[in-house]
């Protein structure tokens, strides 16, 4: 138990050099939630906060993000297991400044959504942080905006589905980049469902633009059976999947149907219920590729595991 | 922390997400719990703000729950949350487009 703590502690304490092109990626184990950090040259990125203010609090102080700059901070949609953790980002204590906001800033009636909207407007008011509407991504109309952090990596943040009633789908999705693009790509969409997933395919033109050949796929909604499907697949064909996940949830995730589509798709999963935070590292030099590092085997299942009876999981088109 | 021992007591939930029969609920603004769909008005979509009686009969045998849809707490918190941020709005600071950090 010492030793897997003392390994977790150096795992989460390596921050790739400011100097350098590396790009290290974690998706941190927030629980039942999502937050995913990405840190390139000295640029850092958060992409959602997970569920708990006192859970991403423990991993601001274990990773030494106090008196820090955080670049970018992206709420992929407004629901709790990804919001309520960024909270403790804007805590006075922290000293910790961040610079662009993004968020799709849909009305919904939760008080944690205010207290967070709350924070970025007086941080815009007092400190100049740029908050812009994932809705109009680049601010000028484009659909497809990109952030290139200090190290050569690039984010690609796109603007989400159309207004719908289910905030899942208003999930934006990002395309990370490594600075050698031919090492390392991502894709991250929060917790966006089948619907917004054929938008992304079809309509909205991001397999063109910004393309979704990527090695890593974030699995979008915590491994749920809705989220994904299996042109989602082709067009992503990652190497590898990571889902962000609790232990124990009510939701019976990762679905069953979702884990057998992956095996079908003869892709290797990890989850950070089973797996702690999952570190991904490229040097980002020509030829460097990429490693993932995860406590475990991969291709676990987790103690909620189900089949879901979800009728766009039986089957998953 | 102590438990409640009001003979009545109303709260306010809100809805934060369901998905397949469960639901994840903000109670009073601050902590999260999450309850069966089955308990809630059926009506009840994300979003929406119910509002919570719970009254406890004085022999401690029995409580009841009402869980009401409150439409004017929706409306009003919906309201008040898209007054919050400007939407299609450029910030004066902000030059737009592409971003090098």
């Amino acid at each position: 138990m010492i030793v897997a703590g003392l390994l977790a502690a150096a795992l989460l304490s390596a921050a790739p050099p400011p100097d350098s092109t590396e790009l290290v990626v974690r998706v941190l184990d927030v629980g039942q939630g999502d937050a995913i950090l990405i840190e390139n040259g000295g640029s850092r990125v958060l992409i959602d906060g997970g569920p708990e203010r006192s859970r991403l609090g423990f991993l601001l102080d274990s990773l030494q993000l106090n008196n820090s700059t955080f670049d970018v901070v992206i709420l992929t949609h407004p629901h709790a297991d990804h919001l309520i953790g960024l909270r403790e980002l804007f805590q006075t204590r922290r000293h910790i400044n961040v610079r662009f906001f993004f968020e799709n800033k849909d009305p919904y009636a939760t008080a944690n959504l205010r207290y967070l909207r709350d924070s970025i407007n007086s941080r815009v008011a007092k400190a100049g942080l740029i908050y812009r509407d994932t809705d109009d991504p680049c601010a000028n109309g484009r659909p497809v905006c990109t952030i290139t952090m200090k190290g050569g990596a690039k984010l690609h943040i796109m603007r989400p589905f159309r207004p719908s009633p289910n905030p899942n789908n208003r999930s934006v999705a990002v395309k990370l980049v490594g600075p050698d693009s031919a090492s390392f790509t991502m894709w991250l969409a929060g917790d966006a469902e089948q619907e917004a997933i054929g938008w992304f395919l079809g309509a909205a033109g991001y397999a063109t633009t910004p393309g979704m050949r990527v090695n890593v796929l974030k699995a979008d909604h915590h491994g749920s059976c809705n989220g994904v499907t299996n042109a989602y697949i082709n067009a992503l064909k990652p190497d590898a999947i990571v889902t962000s996940v609790g232990a124990v949830n009510g939701y019976k995730h990762m679905h069953t149907q979702a884990k057998t589509l992956f095996r079908n798709h003869h892709i290797p999963w990890y989850r950070t219920d089973q797996n702690g935070t999952i570190i991904i590292r490229t040097p980002g030099t020509p030829g460097g590729g990429y490693s993932v590092t995860a406590h475990g085997a991969t291709n676990r299942s987790g103690p909620s595991d189900r089949r879901s009876t979800q009728a766009e999981c039986n089957p998953i088109p | 922390m102590k438990p409640d021992t009001r003979k009545k007591a109303e709260h306010r939930w809100v809805v934060d997400s369901i998905e397949e029969f469960v639901v994840s609920i903000e109670v009073d603004g601050d902590r999260m719990i999450t309850v069966p769909q089955s308990l809630l008005p059926s009506d009840a979509k994300q979003g929406h703000v119910l509002r919570v009686l719970r009254e406890t009969a004085s022999d401690g045998k029995r409580s009841t729950v009402t869980i009401e849809l409150d439409e004017v707490a929706t409306r009003e918190a919906m309201a008040a949350s898209a007054a919050q941020t400007k939407k299609g709005t450029r910030q004066p600071n902000d030059p737009g487009g592409d971003v090098a950090l």
